[in-house]
């Protein structure tokens, strides 16, 4: 009952607390108030980096409005219908939201409209903008795959199909939409407005499914973190991974033997949006527009192969690095815009279908 | 006698008694109970605000749902079972053995609690994927032709889930086993015990409290738990706790996550009440003398006199087992005690290798030169190390969720205590509903809380304060500490007080003097827990600490964006290194008091 041994864990807490109370003295809430703020939320990481580059400290420069990046999750939506609802705002605008994202905001009435005037907001195309989001980049889908375990490469999704030619381990993404979109482009349908006239006719679903029924077999993974699929492609847990253009293209410059075939692939957009009330949304539209310029968004490339979406922005960048992005005409051409609308539809239908198609065994 | 007059006044008067309670309750039913059902009444109406059992219909539409439960009790089961059966015999080599060897075995077990949830199962990816570690060893030794499947499945999540469950475990059921009079050993030998008999006689019956709170905050914990379970898993490993993020996330369809963490919730306090009926709550709150054999119903008197056979039964088995190894030709006359503590120790040494090897592995991947988490690493570098010094968010975040982290700490023992108290020794009116309650943030996913409080907080100014965030850790925290302490207090003779009263001491000095020493071990446990779930705790972090101020968590979780980068790595290195260093200073200043 009387434990001898007394020292260890109660020594090493109180030395524990004592040297960390020695660490934190120096203030811990320091908010610096600068005399005009914006607290722009993005997705952070190479995100942070790359923007604080291209827009935060060249929109200081020219305003003399200091940015503030904060991290958020990569879909922000619980956090802006929480900060709408409550008019609280944790920050002032918000970057690197996907299209079906923004999409599910708008007709939540979640958002602030935007300013889409001046000649940068001009050259970005129609289906990049709409009154209260802004795409300043571009994301693709693409079928990626080591070179080292293949002698030809991959030319299409319906090589993943191809079992004898390209034997393998495969790793999928676990989300209806990318999968029945793969499926069906590789069951012959071409990519497109062709895609959603198969799902709408009767049957369409099904052919969809039954196409991946052949593939199930040859997943090894099904990965849900995109960070994820770049860790298999990289360290060889699987040879055939599509996945978007970006992870692939960072295991690539890791030095893993990874190649992106771009023909076939489907893309979105990721963009800006304000959400409704908040207190600087004026400074927020500055801003957004600020990100719509040529030079800002060619700035973001180096270090983040999105693609710009403002096509003025090729004439700053280096041809080795255009080539890798997806808004390159060389790879948009092989490519085809996903249906957000059409998914935001069927969304729901599709997930469910999708997942009790998974766990089926 | 209820309904009458002296029934109420009884009760009352019980409720008075049981103080020590009301504190914990006070603050779970403001800053949990409220606003979470706030957020989960949406769950009952539909999008006209009317009263609607739309959410509800829509779980029994398909079996999808209750599949996934499925799955998710499976995962916590086994995930409870392994860290139980793998974490007694650690836990019992503690509680039997003094000194240095003890310290380092604590700090080696407690490995995994120093690195985030996230880089643990990245680790667990390149120790287990089909280029790895173990793969790599297997094939250079010629054991296998081709690499072997050992992720992507249901032992990969069961492995990765009990890495991070196994200290719990571990803890809890050592600040049990530390109370067990080490006499009562004697007093068995002396009446001619054999060590087997005297191990499941007496000591195992003992230690029996620790087991049943370490399998109950396992099983619970695990019911929440979806990050291992999504990135080691295939998709037959779903958990709910995934469903709902997406529903709330992907579809903004709150109602329907509130439905399916009604779902999780209702079914984890079924198995709650299940494990009161058959174990009796006698196993977690002590009054086990006084009740087990009048209130306590037929199933927990037929549980109890077949453990008793149980284990009268395994005494027997070893015991003849012992006897037989010793007859076998040509074996030397080693002591049998001997024979055990070999045994013993190199079955934990297997557990504590397991424990401690993912931190060890991220050590020479922190210092690697390619930008992902690779084995073997490739080149030498200090660039992550680097970009972490260069970078005051990373030194802003690390402090901020120390202090944080400590401040919930304090705050739970501070409250978890007097609500062990009265627990365990008070009669408090429907007891099992007050520890079902306690015990609910703990299946509660992460994101419903989150918004719940974002809500609550909003309104009253708390969302961006460090005093809101560590109010929402402390919800998480609190039942850990309170199911540890009272764990400690059931093998707690009250008898030790009144002898102190009787020899003249005040309350406040047998509390200081008698109470404080036995439940120390309790409290430390108790204060490590609070502060490793608000030190690894993300999504409340997002919501509540606001926009400039960042956390840990938050700051790794966003670094591992488009991959996960050494970084990480040089992270957890950096933590390894810091509570090595404190360790070992608390030990030689120990040693030196000693010395005086």
């Amino acid at each position: 009952m009387f434990v001898k041994d007394r020292i260890t864990r109660r020594t090493m807490l109180k030395s524990l607390s004592v040297g960390t109370a020695g660490i934190m003295m120096p203030a811990i809430w320091q908010r610096s108030e600068a005399a005009q703020t914006l607290t722009v939320s993005d997705p952070g990481g190479v995100y942070t980096t790359a923007w604080t580059e291209a827009y935060y400290e060249p929109f200081k420069k020219e305003t003399g409005i200091t940015i503030i990046p904060v991290v958020r999750r990569s879909n922000p939506s619980a956090e802006f219908k929480a900060q709408v609802e409550t008019n609280n705002y944790n920050w002032d605008v918000s970057g690197g939201i996907n299209s079906d994202v923004a999409d599910l905001l708008v007709a939540s009435k979640l958002v602030e409209p935007l300013d889409l005037t001046g000649p940068e907001m001009t050259a970005i195309p129609a289906d990049m903008k709409n009154e209260f989001y802004f795409a300043d980049s571009v994301v693709t889908f693409v079928l990626a795959y080591r070179t080292d375990r293949f002698k030809e490469p991959l030319t299409s999704f319906a090589d993943i199909w191809d079992v004898n030619k390209f034997a393998g381990r495969r790793a999928m993404r676990r989300l209806a939409r990318d999968m029945i979109e793969i499926a069906l482009r590789a069951d012959g349908v071409p990519g497109g407005a062709e895609i959603y006239k198969v799902l709408e006719a009767p049957g369409g679903w099904d052919r969809a499914f039954k196409k991946l029924d052949e593939i199930k077999p040859q997943v090894k993974v099904w990965w849900d973190s995109a960070a994820q699929s770049a860790q298999l492609l990289q360290n060889g847990e699987v040879d055939i991974c599509p996945t978007f253009n970006a992870r692939a293209q960072s295991a690539a410059e890791a030095g893993a033997p990874v190649a992106v075939t771009w023909n076939g692939g489907f893309y979105s957009a990721t963009g800006w949006c304000i959400p409704k009330g908040a207190p600087k949304a004026d400074l927020a539209r500055q801003f957004v527009k600020f990100c719509a310029r040529a030079d800002r968004q060619a700035a973001f490339t180096t270090k983040l192969p999105n693609g710009p979406s403002n096509p003025e922005a090729y004439k700053f960048i280096e041809q080795k690095i255009a080539v890798q992005l997806p808004t390159f005409p060389e790879n948009l051409k092989q490519t085809t815009r996903v249906n957000d609308a059409f998914w935001g539809r069927n969304k729901a239908q599709s997930d469910k279908k999708f997942n009790e198609w998974l766990l089926r065994g | 006698m209820k309904g009458t007059a002296t029934g109420l006044t009884q009760r009352l008067h019980q409720w008075v008694r049981g103080w020590g309670v009301l504190p914990a309750l006070v603050l779970l039913v403001t800053v949990f109970l409220v606003p979470v059902s706030q957020l989960l009444r949406l769950s009952i109406i539909d999008d006209t605000g009317q009263l609607s059992s739309e959410h509800y219909l829509r779980l029994f539409e398909s079996g999808l749902y209750f599949r996934v439960l499925g799955s998710t009790f499976n995962i916590s089961l086994w995930t409870t079972v392994v860290c139980l059966i793998a974490g007694y015999p650690v836990a019992y080599l503690l509680a039997t053995t003094t000194g240095r060897a003890r310290s380092s075995l604590v700090l080696w077990v407690l490995m995994p609690f120093w690195t985030s949830v996230l880089v643990r199962s990245f680790a667990w990816i390149v120790i287990l994927g089909r280029q790895g570690l173990l793969n790599q060893i297997l094939t250079t030794l010629g054991l296998t032709d081709a690499p072997l499947e050992l992720i992507y499945n249901f032992a990969s999540v069961i492995v990765g889930m009990s890495h991070a469950m196994m200290p719990l475990a571990i803890l809890t059921m050592l600040a049990v086993m530390q109370n067990i009079d080490r006499n009562l050993h004697r007093a068995a030998a002396t009446l001619g015990a054999r060590g087997s008999h005297i191990f499941w006689r007496i000591y195992f019956p003992l230690s029996l409290p620790g087991v049943a709170a370490a399998g109950l905050l396992v099983f619970i914990t695990s019911l929440g738990f979806f990050v291992t379970p999504t990135l080691l898993g295939s998709p037959s490993e779903t958990m709910l706790a995934q469903v709902i993020v997406i529903q709330i996330d992907e579809m903004l369809d709150w109602g329907f996550a509130g439905a399916v963490a009604v779902l999780l919730l209702v079914a984890s306090i079924a198995v709650f009440f299940v494990f009161d009926l058959v174990l009796g709550m006698s196993a977690l709150t002590g009054d086990i003398k006084a009740t087990n054999s009048r209130r306590g119903g037929s199933l927990t008197r037929a549980s109890a006199r077949f453990g008793y056979r149980v284990t009268a039964a395994l005494g027997w088995i070893g015991a003849y087992a012992g006897e037989l190894y010793d007859r076998l030709p040509g074996r030397g006359k080693v002591q049998a005690t001997e024979r055990r503590r070999v045994i013993l120790w190199a079955t934990v040494m297997a557990v504590v290798i397991f424990l401690a090897a993912p931190s060890f592995f991220l050590v020479p991947i922190s210092f690697s030169g390619s930008s992902f988490f690779e084995w073997p690493p490739r080149g030498f570098s200090l660039q992550w190390y680097e970009t972490l010094f260069a970078s005051p968010l990373w030194q802003q975040a690390m402090i901020r969720s120390v202090w944080v982290g400590l401040c919930t700490a304090v705050l739970s023992v501070i409250i978890g205590t007097p609500a062990a108290f009265a627990l365990s020794r008070q009669k408090i009116p429907a007891k099992s509903v007050v520890m079902a309650f306690i015990l609910m943030p703990m299946v509660m996913p992460h994101i419903i809380v989150a918004l719940a409080l974002f809500y609550a907080f909003a309104r009253i100014g708390l969302v961006g304060t460090s005093f809101g965030l560590i109010l929402g850790h402390t919800i998480f925290s609190l039942p850990y500490a309170i199911v540890t302490i009272m764990a400690v207090l059931r093998n707690y003779d009250i008898r030790l007080d009144h002898a102190a009263w009787t020899l003249g001491a005040t309350q406040l000095t047998t509390f200081r003097r008698v109470t404080l020493p036995i439940i120390r071990t309790g409290m430390i446990t108790a204060f490590l827990f609070s502060f490793v779930k608000s030190f690894d705790e993300l999504t409340v972090a997002l919501f509540i600490s606001g926009g400039t101020s960042t956390t840990l968590p938050r700051q790794m979780w966003a670094d591992a964006l488009l991959n996960v980068s050494p970084t990480l790595a040089a992270v957890s290195t950096l933590i390894l290194a810091f509570v090595t260093v404190v360790i070992i200073c608390g030990e030689m200043i120990g040693r030196r008091k000693k010395a005086y």
